[in-house]
């Protein structure tokens, strides 16, 4: 029995050595790989597809500013579909990205009116050609005051969610549609 | 001497304007801390980046005014005072060259920083700058704001 235990023991430290030996070899093949033609081929593709991704389908984008919460929470991160732009024509609702002079600094609002549409702002609440418009997304609100208003043919008008700010220290307001630069993948 | 004639044969106009951007940048920003003698540098520098009158143009706020280098400097430290520090920065910036002596910016501005009262705040704005070259420099004569939302 003991000699049986023995020989048992012997073979699961090998087996243990063998696994590390393994291990060992594998991790560093892992990191520090010899760079065969194979290797190199993968690298590239790996790259390109990354690069392909992260710059024209999903775009990685650094929430900074509280003009979204609590949708969307300052100092976050989110990917957004540049895409979609050219393909959705956009509708109230729709969460977009406004470009300003380019696309690495872009300002995140909510479509509430579209062209044509009248829009106001009484006691904080969002009024649409004379209706209004519940907003189930804002949470936070403070009593803005805004006169009624015409949104411009070729324009959105877009706010935040963050209605709990001033309303002189929130960016908001109608623009072109043209300047929507995509739309956040969530 | 080989360098500056280097530089005088390589140094394209686009450089130059974007060498005054960051210049700009340099003097419009703030550092915790900086001692006066550094700010007073810094006003004097930027006077002599400015035309004479140099145009501000804010529509949201409906400001139009034309004021000299040393009005515009006194008020840039006026406001910079207010501040503990403040960090500007230019993004997406596409140089215009109109002719050979006027030129076009537009870009995004975001200025960052703390006032007074530890308070930190974040504004960003799409800005259109003129420059125009007198005595082979580049000056800044016009500065407006591009409204992205109208109210």
């Amino acid at each position: 029995m003991n000699f049986d235990y023995g020989i048992q023991k012997l073979s699961l430290l090998r087996d243990m050595r063998l696994v590390l030996m393994i291990n060992k070899k594998s991790l560093k093949q892992f990191f520090f790989p010899i760079p065969r033609r194979g290797f190199l081929i993968r690298i590239l593709i790996i790259v390109v597809v990354a690069f392909i991704v992260f710059r024209f389908i999903a775009v990685p984008s650094y929430i900074s500013g509280r003009s979204m919460e609590p949708t969307y929470r300052d100092k976050t991160f989110v990917f957004y579909l540049p895409w979609l732009a050219m393909v959705r024509s956009p509708q109230i609702g729709d969460v977009v990205m406004v470009r300003m002079a380019g696309h690495r600094v872009m300002l995140m609002k909510r479509i509430v009116a579209m062209e044509g549409d009248i829009v106001e702002f009484k006691n904080g609440w969002l009024y649409v050609n004379g209706k209004l418009r519940l907003e189930p997304y804002i949470i936070y609100r403070n009593p803005w005051q805004l006169e009624p208003r015409i949104v411009k043919p070729g324009h959105v008008y877009v706010v935040g969610d963050n209605r709990g700010m001033s309303i002189n220290r929130h960016a908001f307001g109608q623009t072109e549609k043209d300047r929507i630069a995509g739309y956040p993948l969530w | 001497m080989v360098s500056s004639v280097f530089a005088s044969f390589f140094t394209t106009d686009k450089g130059e304007i974007e060498k005054r951007l960051a210049s700009l940048v340099e003097n419009i920003s703030r550092d915790r801390g900086e001692g006066k003698i550094s700010l007073g540098l810094k006003n004097q520098k930027l006077q002599k980046m400015l035309t004479d009158p140099c145009r501000i143009s804010i529509p949201r706020h409906n400001i139009e005014v034309k004021k000299s280098p040393l009005e515009l400097a006194s008020y840039v430290s006026r406001l910079g005072a207010r501040a503990q520090r403040v960090n500007i920065r230019f993004y997406d910036t596409s140089i215009s060259l109109i002719n050979n002596t006027e030129a076009v910016v537009n870009t995004t501005l975001r200025a960052k920083g703390e006032i007074r009262s530890n308070k930190s705040f974040s504004e960003v704005e799409q800005i259109k700058i003129e420059l125009v070259k007198k005595d082979n420099e580049w000056l800044f004569s016009s500065f407006e704001q591009v409204e992205v939302l109208q109210k």
